[in-house]
């Protein structure tokens, strides 16, 4: 009675927002890191089965050590340092199952008509991905298609400067001619 | 590089994107793999399992209600810039190696037991993961207080309305604690053998093998 009587006039308090249930520090990462971990996870070979599990065992080792972070480098080659850890660690059954799931693509493709352009060229992208060693991919994910400087892929992939210059020279160059080859081989299968 | 290839990076760039489901859907099982295993390793988390469960059943429920507690995030996606093609370095700082010992790797099988045909009522994903959540939690209710009955059926009706439901995996391990508080050490054993054989490198892997007797 008494503390009511005492309670202010005016508008009822608000509730209480809704707790978050991740501690703020990883909840930030995950939001502000999400895409990346994600879309690097792809472009690193992680079949699309498989992505949601590797993503999320990212940021639990994430939680585990981000009170260790000592941001020596940034969050954000920390964080694709963890990916291609563990990303190595499976290969070879993300090897096995990419190319389950691309026959599974394929048989479905028969079916339909024309993939539409934009996944054809994904899968076309993610083809030529595969044929460089884990290295040069990282190397070319992370300069040319996230367009990351050379020091900061040094510190993702824990490779020297001038390694890193020469993988993405070599990546390029391979991407090149593999992209050469499946062209002529089009044009070839149109004759 | 030439231009086919500069083409087809311009092409490609945004491709991969997840969606705001695929950003949920990780969010809601990462909330629920640190509630019901996850922080076992770090000692991190004073919650109780209980306590965990509700926060899963917490998140979903503000799914449902289309509430979300953060914004999307601006894309982070900043461009630093392309690379130079000179001027090396002093050593970058090493990267952190957080990765435990690579296991072998035997493919999981699909995540659950051989189940009944899935319930058809519900069909927005953010519905199911609220009511997945909620059975969870109640099932966690169940079993603290005692009652084995009620934890069981509740499970058993996640079981049958979503075999394949995001947090059946925090059902299978639920219910070794289930059978092991029921006394079922026997069950409870073989269904952890079974969940370890399945996910041996789940986050959840720890509770379950340290929930009855130890699974060696």
């Amino acid at each position: 009675m008494l503390a009511a009587a005492r309670r202010p006039v005016g508008p009822p308090p608000e509730e209480p927002a809704a707790a978050d249930p991740l501690a703020p520090d990883l909840a930030r990462v995950y939001e502000e890191h999400f895409d990346f971990v994600w879309r690097s996870a792809r472009r690193l070979g992680v079949p699309e089965s498989a992505v949601d599990d590797l993503v999320q065992e990212v940021f639990i080792v994430v939680h585990r050590q981000l009170a260790a972070f000592e941001g020596r480098s940034s969050l954000k080659t920390w964080l694709f340092g963890i990916l291609r850890n563990l990303v190595l660690r499976e290969r070879r059954r993300f090897a096995r199952r990419g190319r389950e799931e691309a026959l599974d693509e394929s048989q479905v493709e028969l079916s339909q008509a024309a993939p539409d352009q934009q996944l054809a060229d994904r899968r076309l992208l993610h083809a030529l991905l595969a044929e460089l060693d884990d290295d040069k991919r990282a190397v070319f994910v992370l300069a040319d298609l996230e367009q990351m400087s050379a020091p900061e892929i040094a510190e993702a992939t824990g490779l020297k400067l001038n390694t890193v210059y020469s993988r993405l020279r070599l990546a390029r160059a391979e991407m090149e001619r593999a992209l050469e080859r499946l062209r002529a081989r089009e044009r070839g299968g149109e004759r | 590089m030439n231009d086919q290839l500069r083409q087809l990076l311009d092409r490609t760039r945004a491709a991969d994107e997840p969606t705001a489901a695929d950003r949920d859907r990780v969010r809601a099982a990462l909330v629920a793999t640190l509630a019901t295993g996850g922080p076992a390793a770090t000692g991190t988390s004073k919650l109780g399992w209980l306590g965990r469960v509700g926060l899963v059943a917490l998140i979903g429920g503000l799914i449902a209600g289309g509430v979300w507690w953060f914004s999307a995030g601006d894309d982070e996606r900043t461009t630093v810039g392309t690379i130079p093609v000179a001027d090396p370095d002093p050593d970058p700082d090493p990267v952190p190696d957080p990765v435990p010992d690579p296991d072998p790797d035997p493919d999981p099988v699909p995540v659950s037991d051989p189940v009944p045909e899935p319930d058809k009522r519900s069909t927005k994903p953010e519905k199911n993961l609220a009511e997945e959540a909620r059975l969870l939690r109640e099932a966690e209710t169940a079993r603290r207080g005692g009652d084995i009955a009620a934890a069981t059926a509740r499970l058993d009706e996640h079981r049958r309305r979503f075999p394949r439901g995001e947090l059946a995996t925090e059902r299978d391990a639920a219910r070794v604690l289930v059978l092991c508080d029921a006394g079922r050490a026997a069950d409870a054993r073989r269904l952890a053998v079974r969940f370890l054989r399945r996910h041996p490198r789940s986050p959840l892997a720890d509770r379950v093998r340290s929930a009855c007797p130890p699974i060696p």
